[in-house]
């Protein structure tokens, strides 16, 4: 397989390095203002957002701020740049012969500005103005000094739209990385929760920040992150799916070795459990890794919700993802095979149902199931306004009259809306896809080998997904490798005084989370003190 | 990479291959709820069976349908799977055997031997060994023509007949393929099944417009005992005849007593205990040449049904009862021993009894056990106890006060 991807994709002959060697004889920054601006002009396009404002600064200077317009705070530069430069000009209105010193002078006596950096040559000095910096240019400087007034365009922290929940938290990340570190770091005030930064993508100069507890995640996780990270060589990364695809343990595999989420609390939390957080500027979708396959039945909101209600609905995804998968093939298998299985009552219902059905059971199926992946997916693209146009023709036109028009059978319709209504119940999106196109494959076993075919299908899924791992940890932890430390948390969710430990595995080797006698207890009476003396 | 592709196609070629196996449609079967099996004069095979016309037996929406939910094919042949294979000249559809509810011989077949049916429920995949067996006196191939108006599927009928009994009153003697087939393959012992019969004008239940009246016109209906010896017919028992077999042979759930509540037997005087649970335990015994057998029978129950002016309330009153019904009981198991004597066959399991006790003496006596069960000497001892006495203690004629 590898070997005709490969044949069919040819390496690039195309070094990644070629494109830049463009300007490479303009690298050097001159002494002359004028000369620089225009190189800058000339290396950008002459692209109007790019704004040169020209003035006097002290010593008889001239001056020049260049910036970014719409990346930047126009403000800031306005009150922390010019207005302390060109106060400064009017109290040393004379000029000075080392124009050398004035460079320094201005960085560390005038400007009032956060964070300024000296950039020595042009790419680089670009490179800054295009991350939201301004460009402080002045007549005889063979170098620029940029200082940090980014304020992109961002949305404020809104309620996540992917993953709601009843009770808890409902703040959601933003497409901001600060924010959306700031909403992390609120919820671990720890010295501990250290972030190590790369800027992946040529063009995009994206930037990706790491997050983990340092002591409670694994090193070797980490290091393998960042290594796989480096090796990231691509142009551009537009969101966390990009980089998912990068860093996964195995792309040919039906089930994700990734989850993705909007939510911070639920990112915290995993965090706390050693996981490791890569955020991407641009995209509220934040990756956590390793991660297991049980992973993706927990909803954050099991964690706040008690633990009995978390512990059945836990059991209840389980079983929808499974309906979901299985629920279709099994029709088919079983009205076409093994008619034996169903009570007699039933098949005599189902037999009357498929009279003047005129195709096969697979055939049905398939068609139904197609037709309701096409409406989901129409719903999503639809404009909200004439959404209800989707639900009518949905529940009317293909539910109703496709059963009088004898098309589809009664019992066929009430399969496909139940598994689909099943496939909503997982709370990953990305484990309920899989179980989407694992339902057609085992449909395809289930109406040609019957309940033989889905057995040896689901056999092969499971030695698959022992085989799996993520960032080095097994797939089916807890399962296999047997860790029953961990089910206090996988298919049950225990009390929180009970979760004394850290997940193992996953967790570094001191996974100690708490102490081990928390059970809250009645309080002692004063009779009950009495009788202890 | 080469061995892995390989493998791909493999799986493909598996799922092409298969060409779908022995895969059929719903709407290609042709699901037989009973069948019957008939002898005619020159010993062919008569197989009848019911076939459920999905349609008719489930009306859209509630409405009830103008088709017959079943409908019935008869075929003949030399064997058994002959005749099936005749009537599949006849219908349209594959037959489908899994969901048969009941099986019908006649009389004539049991007399003939019934070996070839069990080897074709044995052999075939599809048949199931769970199957109600009944015997007809008549034709068997008449029971499955009646419809039964409680439930659509006469073949449902059947086996419910048997089987959804609260009170286990049919269930006296086991009525599935396989008990026929356990007890036909031990040496000594004799089986029995029931026996189903048609009670009333059959002619007319034949079509839907039976349904229309409130009484229906045939009814079907379990009555006696037919008892097998060495795998063939040999004679009825009346239900009589019947009525202690479940008590010697520990089988019996729940039933009726019924009993006089004084002394002599005073038709008016009639009176019902109810059975809630009975165990009997049964102990054979081998002294001076002489098969004895002693059956310790422990039943429990409800007073159900009492005219008498008797104080309910006293606990020497209610002995006083218990000691009748224990009579009853007695006599019950008496007659019916007497009954099975007569026929020589041991359908009470009595020989395994006495070849677990004596396994020794088994060899000599399984030789001739027909004769040796019919000298069995039965040693009856009851317990009753009344439990309770229903909602009320006292009678209501005493109550009232009217008899006095």
């Amino acid at each position: 397989m590898k070997k005709i991807l490969k044949r069919s994709f040819p390496k690039d002959k195309i070094s990644p390095q070629q494109e830049s060697e463009a300007g490479e004889r303009t690298t050097e920054l001159s002494r002359s203002l004028q000369q620089n601006i225009e190189q800058i002009s000339d290396l950008t396009g002459h692209s109007s957002d790019i704004t040169v404002r020209a003035f006097e600064g002290p010593y008889q200077l001239s001056m020049a701020v260049v910036y970014l317009n719409g990346a930047t705070d126009i403000e800031m530069i306005n009150d922390h740049i010019i207005k302390p430069i060109l106060s400064a000009a009017e109290a040393n209105p004379d000029s000075e012969e080392d124009l050398a010193d004035s460079f320094t002078l201005i960085q560390k006596k005038i400007l009032t500005v956060g964070a300024t950096n000296t950039k020595m040559r042009l790419p680089e000095l670009i490179q800054a103005l295009y991350n939201g910096n301004a460009v402080i240019l002045a007549e005889g400087w063979d170098r620029g000094m940029t200082a940090n007034c980014a304020k992109w365009e961002h949305r404020s922290v809104v309620e996540p739209s992917s993953q709601s929940v009843v009770r808890g938290p409902k703040d959601g990340f933003t497409e901001d990385i600060n924010t959306n570190i700031a909403l992390i770091r609120r919820r671990i005030k720890s010295p501990n929760l250290w972030k190590i930064d790369r800027i992946i993508g040529r063009i995009t100069q994206t930037d990706v920040s790491v997050l983990y507890l340092k002591g409670v995640a694994r090193d070797s996780v980490v290091n393998e992150l960042l290594k796989r990270l480096d090796r990231i060589d691509t142009d551009s990364i537009l969101e966390s799916g990009y980089l998912e695809e990068f860093i996964q343990d195995q792309t040919f595999t039906l089930f994700p070795t990734l989850i993705n989420t909007e939510r911070p609390d639920s990112v915290a939390g995993a965090i706390l459990d050693g996981q490791v957080a890569v955020l991407v500027d641009g995209t509220p979708f934040v990756l956590v890794l390793p991660v297991t396959f049980f992973k993706f039945f927990i909803a954050s909101e099991d964690y706040y919700e008690r633990f009995d209600i978390s512990t059945l609905l836990r059991i209840l995804r389980f079983s929808a993802l499974t309906i979901s998968m299985l629920l279709p093939s099994l029709y088919i298998a079983i009205t076409t095979f093994h008619q034996e299985l169903l009570p007699t009552t039933l098949l005599v219902s189902l037999a009357a149902q498929r009279e003047g059905v005129p195709f096969p059971a697979f055939f049905e199926a398939l068609m139904m199931e197609i037709t309701f992946e096409i409406l989901r997916e129409a719903g999503i693209r639809l404009p909200r306004v004439i959404g209800s146009a989707i639900s009518i023709v949905g529940a009317l036109v293909l539910g109703q009259a496709a059963v009088q028009a004898g098309l589809v059978s009664a019992a066929m319709v009430i399969v496909v809306a139940f598994t689909a209504i099943s496939s909503f119940v997982v709370p990953a999106l990305n484990i309920a896809i899989s179980a989407r196109l694992i339902r057609f494959i085992l449909m395809l076993l289930g109406a040609t080998l019957g309940m033989f075919g889905i057995m040896s299908g689901l056999l092969f899924l499971l030695i698959h997904m022992s085989g799996l791992r993520s960032f080095g940890i097994p797939y089916l932890t807890p399962l296999s490798p047997f860790v029953p430390g961990n089910w206090k948390d996988a298919f049950v969710r225990v009390p929180r005084w009970m979760m004394t430990t850290r997940p193992r595995l996953i967790a570094a080797e001191n996974g100690i989370r708490q102490k081990s006698n928390l059970q809250p207890e009645p309080p002692e009476t004063e009779e009950k003190k009495g009788t202890k003396r | 990479m080469k061995h892995r592709l390989i493998l791909m196609l493999l799986i493909i070629c598996l799922c092409l291959q298969s060409g779908c196996g022995n895969k059929i449609e719903l709407n290609k079967l042709g699901i037989v709820s009973a069948m019957a099996f008939d002898l005619d004069e020159s010993n062919q095979w008569i197989v009848t069976f019911q076939i459920i016309i999905p349609q008719a037996s489930q009306g859209q929406s509630g409405t009830a349908s103008s088709q017959s939910p079943v409908s019935v094919f008869s075929s003949q042949g030399k064997t058994v799977l002959q005749a099936i294979q005749n009537q599949e000249l006849e219908t349209p559809r594959r037959l489908f055997f899994s969901h048969n509810r009941a099986v019908i011989i006649s009389r004539r077949v049991a007399e003939y031997g019934v070996d070839s049916i069990l080897d074709f429920f044995l052999r075939n995949i599809e048949t199931r060994e769970n199957v109600d067996i009944l015997l007809s006196d008549g034709e068997a191939k008449n029971v499955l023509e009646v419809l039964t108006p409680m439930e659509t599927l006469p073949g449902n009928a059947i086996a419910n007949l048997i089987n959804e009994k609260r009170d286990g009153m049919s269930n006296w003697v086991p009525s599935k393929i396989h008990d026929l087939i356990v007890t036909l393959a031990k040496p000594a012992a004799g089986a029995a099944l029931p026996e189903i019969k048609i009670s009333g004008n059959k002619e007319e239940t034949k079509s839907l417009d039976a349904f229309k009246e409130t009484r229906s016109p045939a009814v079907l209906k379990i009555d006696r005992f037919g008892v097998f010896k060495q795998g063939k017919f040999a004679a009825w028992l009346s239900r009589k005849e019947s009525a202690g077999i479940p008590w010697l042979t520990d089988r019996l759930n729940s039933t009726t007593v019924v009993f006089s509540c004084e002394g002599k037997r005073p038709k008016d005087k009639d009176s019902s205990f109810s059975v809630e649970s009975s165990r009997t335990r049964i102990m054979p015994k081998f002294s001076d040449g002489r098969l004895s057998m002693s059956v310790d029978v422990d039943a429990k129950g409800i007073l159900f049904e009492t005219p008498c002016e008797l104080d309910l309330k006293k606990p020497a009153i209610l002995r006083q009862l218990e000691k009748q019904i224990q009579e009853q009981i007695k006599n019950d198991m008496e007659r019916s021993f007497q009954a099975v004597k007569k026929v020589k066959a041991d359908i009470l399991g009595f020989g395994d009894a006495f070849h677990k006790a004596y396994p020794r003496e088994w060899k000599t006596w399984s030789e001739n056990w027909d004769n040796e069960f019919a000298k069995i000497q039965l040693d009856i001892n009851v317990k009753v106890t009344i439990r309770r006495t229903g909602m009320i203690n006292d009678s209501f004629s005493k109550m009232s006060g009217k008899n006095k």
